[in-house]
This record gives C-alpha cells, sequence and structure tokens, in this order.
C-alpha cells in the first residue's frame, strides 16, 4: 500500500513538474496582439424594463450630474483601458434636475466582464460602470445593490425583475429596442477587434480565412459574425467561428492553438493583454 | 487576489452549495419513494402517467428544467420571480432527482421474490407490515449503492444552478476566474468538490456497514 502511494505520489510531482516546464516555454512565445482594424462600431447603454421610463430618466439626470461635478471623470482616470471612449467626457450631456426619492435600485452586472464590472481583489463587485452607478444612487438617494446576471438570458431577468436595470458594458442592439426596451442614451464607443498571437504572423483580417476564430456567446460580436449579421461575409471567410461562454475561455483557447484569434470588445481585449 | 480570498470568497458560496444539496436530498428522496408506487401502480392510467413524467424528466437536461421551472411561471402566469434563488432551485433538483430515485427504488423493490410475500401473507402479516418489516429493509440494502451514485451526482450537478444566477460556490469560482484572468479557482472549486464528494463517500460508506447485519 505504502508502495503504491510513493508511486502515485512521484508520478503526481513528475506531471506537476512537466506543467511548469510546458508553461515556461508557452509564456516566451505567447504575446497576444491586438489587429489594428476597427470591425464593428457599436455603442454601450443601459437597457431597462419597457414600462420604467422614469427609472431611465432619473439615472440619466443623475449621470448628468456627475459629469458636471467632475466625479465622472474622476472615475474614469482609473480606468487606462475605456478612458479615451466614453462619449459623456467629450460631449457633456445636458445638465438635468435630479429627483430625490426612495427605493431600492438593483443593477444587474455580467460580474465576468472587466474593466465595466467584475470581482475585485477583496472579492466585492466594482468596475467602471458599478462605480458610476453607485455614486448615482449616492445622488438620488437610493439604496444601491448588485446583481450577477447570467448574460444569456439578461434581458428575461431585467423583465423578471430580478434586476432594475442591465448595465454592465452592455451594447445597445436594434433588436433591443424593438422588442420595447427603454434605452438610455450611448455612454461608450466600442469597436469589435481580433485579437491575435504576435508569433502567428497575422496582421489583418484578411489574413484569417480559412482560420478558426472565438467568440463569447451572447455578445455583439456573436451578433456580428452570425449569418445575419453585418460581417457575416467576414465570417464567411474563416474556416469556423466557435463560441465559448466566456472570454477567459476564448484566450485560453487561443493561447492553447485550438483557435488562431478571438473576436471581442477592445476595452476587454486591452485589459485582458494588459493584465496578462 | 490572493489565494486565500480566492478560497474564502467561494468557501461562502459553499454554503449555498450545501443548502442545494442537503434541501434536495430531504425532498427527492421521500418524493422518489411517491412517484416510484405510483410507477407500480395497478392502474394502467396512473402507471403510464408516471412513466411519461418521469420520461421527461430524465430525458431533458437539469440545465433546461432549472430554467423552465425559474422563468417558467413568470412567462405563463406573470407569477413574479422568487427573490430568493433556492426555491426554484431546490424545487427543480428535487423533482430531477426525485425521477431518479424512484427507478432506484423500483428496481429495489421489483428485485423482491414473489416467495416473499407469500410467506409473509401466510405468517399473518398485512400488505403494509410486509411492506415495512420484511421488503423495505431488504430494499434499502440492496439499492444503497445506487443511492450513493446518485448522491455524488448531485454534489457536482450542484454546480448547474448558475444557469438562474443563484451564488453558489461555482458561479462565485467563475466569477473570480473571469475577473481575474486565472484558471486557479477552476483548480480550488475542484478541490471542494472532491473534499465533499469524499465526505459523502465516507458517510454512505458507514451507512452501507450498518446494515450489514447478515454477515
Amino acid at each position: 500500500m505504502k508502495k503504491i502511494t510513493a508511486l502515485l505520489l512521484a508520478a503526481m510531482m513528475l506531471f506537476a513538474l512537466c506543467a511548469c516546464g510546458q508553461n515556461d516555454d508557452v509564456a516566451a512565445v505567447d504575446k497576444f496582439v491586438i489587429i489594428n482594424e476597427e470591425l464593428g462600431a457599436e455603442q454601450y447603454g443601459i437597457a431597462f424594463r419597457a414600462d420604467d421610463q422614469e427609472t431611465c430618466d432619473a439615472i440619466e439626470a443623475a449621470i448628468s450630474q456627475l459629469v458636471a461635478d467632475g466625479t465622472y471623470a474622476e472615475i474614469a482616470a482609473k480606468y487606462d483601458d475605456i478612458v479615451d471612449n466614453l462619449i459623456f467626457l467629450q460631449d457633456a450631456p445636458e445638465l438635468k434636475e435630479v429627483p430625490k426619492s426612495s427605493r431600492t435600485f438593483i443593477m444587474g452586472i455580467d460580474p465576468e466582464y472587466p474593466p465595466f464590472s467584475y470581482m475585485d481583489d477583496n472579492g466585492e463587485y466594482s468596475g467602471f460602470d458599478v462605480e458610476i452607478c453607485k455614486a448615482a444612487c449616492d445622488l438620488l438617494g437610493w439604496d444601491f445593490q448588485v446583481f450577477g446576471v447570467n448574460w444569456e438570458q439578461k434581458l428575461v431577468q431585467l423583465d423578471a425583475g430580478e434586476c432594475d436595470c442591465v448595465w454592465s458594458g452592455m451594447t445597445i442592439l436594434d433588436s433591443m429596442k424593438e422588442a420595447g426596451y427603454i434605452i438610455s442614451a450611448p455612454y461608450y464607443y466600442n469597436t469589435q477587434v481580433l485579437v491575435v498571437k504576435e508569433s502567428s504572423g497575422i496582421t489583418t483580417s484578411a489574413d484569417l480565412a480559412g482560420k478558426v476564430v472565438a467568440v463569447q456567446l451572447g455578445t455583439s460580436g456573436d451578433d456580428l459574425l452570425s449569418e445575419e449579421g453585418d460581417l457575416a461575409e467576414l465570417s464567411a471567410t474563416f474556416s469556423e467561428v466557435v463560441t465559448c461562454d466566456s472570454f477567459l475561455k476564448c484566450f485560453t483557447e487561443l493561447e492553447g492553438n485550438s483557435v488562431d484569434a478571438v473576436f471581442v470588445d477592445l476595452p476587454v481585449a486591452s485589459n485582458y493583454i494588459n493584465n496578462k | 487576489m490572493s489565494l486565500l480570498t480566492m478560497i474564502t470568497k467561494m468557501a461562502e458560496g459553499l454554503g449555498n452549495t450545501c443548502a442545494i444539496f442537503f434541501l434536495t436530498l430531504l425532498f427527492s428522496l421521500p418524493l422518489g419513494m411517491v412517484i416510484a408506487f405510483l410507477r407500480m401502480s395497478k392502474s394502467k392510467i396512473i402507471s403510464n402517467f408516471t412513466r411519461v413524467i418521469i420520461a421527461i424528466l430524465r430525458g431533458t437536461p437539469l440545465m433546461l428544467q432549472l430554467i423552465a421551472v425559474t422563468y417558467g411561471p413568470y412567462y405563463l402566469f406573470g407569477i413574479s420571480i422568487s427573490r430568493n434563488k433556492l426555491i426554484p432551485v431546490v424545487i427543480a433538483f428535487a423533482i430531477n432527482y426525485a425521477a431518479y430515485f424512484a427507478e432506484i427504488y423500483r428496481s429495489g423493490i421489483e428485485s423482491m421474490p414473489v416467495g416473499q410475500y407469500e410467506a409473509a401473507e401466510i405468517l399473518g402479516y398485512s400488505k403494509v407490515q410486509t411492506f415495512f418489516r420484511v421488503i423495505l429493509p431488504q430494499v434499502a440494502k440492496r439499492i444503497m449503492p445506487s443511492i450513493t451514485n446518485e448522491v455524488v451526482t448531485l454534489v457536482k450537478d450542484t454546480s448547474m444552478a448558475f444557469t438562474v444566477s443563484y451564488q453558489e460556490m461555482f458561479t462565485i469560482g467563475k466569477q473570480i476566474a473571469n475577473s481575474q484572468t486565472s484558471f486557479v479557482p477552476f483548480v480550488v472549486a475542484g478541490a471542494f468538490y472532491f473534499i465533499f464528494n469524499a465526505i459523502v463517500d465516507y458517510v454512505m460508506g458507514k451507512v452501507e456497514k450498518s446494515m450489514d447485519y447478515y454477515e
């Protein structure tokens, strides 16, 4: 029995050491780069339920106040990757009076979407969107709560009243407006980009003909590459589009060479590359 | 994020994981017995109806059943969704597992030779007495390994509650993984499940041992 245990342990150690060796090798060649091509221009906004214009107006008023008193810029300064594309910092919204009331406001976020919404080092929900929402709720006198939605079902969860808004680096889609959701004024210019390995030598989207591209399920990138999407033509040149349930898995697939590129929102890409 | 914070955060979610686990067992074990009896009913209608229900519960993914139980009532009848997600989650899990337990009970009960019923009848046992005094103790002993199998699977299946945003251990692990771009939380989750199941294994082993009264 002892012998077997010892053998097992030895095997595990060997395995662990092997794994270390591999990691070092990979790190040396692995460098992700963003292809300098803006493939899908879009805007982020906040979604509210169809009958909830009041909440949308209140939040917009609070944001206009935050922009005017400089809090907005202060929070934005903490997020290097996104500060340049924030619409309100270039073009301040019309200042509106903030209605005070008392209620509980539940913010629906994708807790897996840095730098807009994520779990910080202390295990608390944080990110640009979360900080802005918290500041807005403080102004309105609302009790602030965060609810982590399941991104593929975010609108179902909003409808069902599990949260009062979806505010988490969410791309405004025509389909949402058609379905009657109230969407706030856009606050962020986003582009979709392709991320590849530097060593692959791929520099344009045309180089990806016949290659495999990964995209996160339920994101606007997923929509763009679909058969009815705006980038269907580009998508048709790929040999395959793989959907993963998180961007981390997309990047891991890229790292492990099972895909050749990842199609993802620019701020998420730069945040990932900078923190890798 | 330090490994310690990671483990603490996920351990907090472990409470919710345990809640699903214990409540599911509490409801599904007896419910399974009821379903098993309906399935073995002499009435063709009841027995076939139960058969269809079991087929649906076993033939569709648990993940879909979770979504159906959580959001179905809202979309069909406009009933607002419970703020406490534990309720729909436990309902979905309990119904699903009851279907499996029912078939395990049935396999145990139907494996009992007719001779035992006849002998009990001659000895003057009533039907109820026969079942509880003669059949059930033997059934329990026979089906224990199959039950353990399901219980171990249940520990791992709790991770599926993330589909309806229930904050159990794996949901939190996923959030940390993506926020910190690290796969370490998945390793931690694996370790948690393994330890949990090691305990389950030990307890079920003890229970089985306690039934070894003939050896």
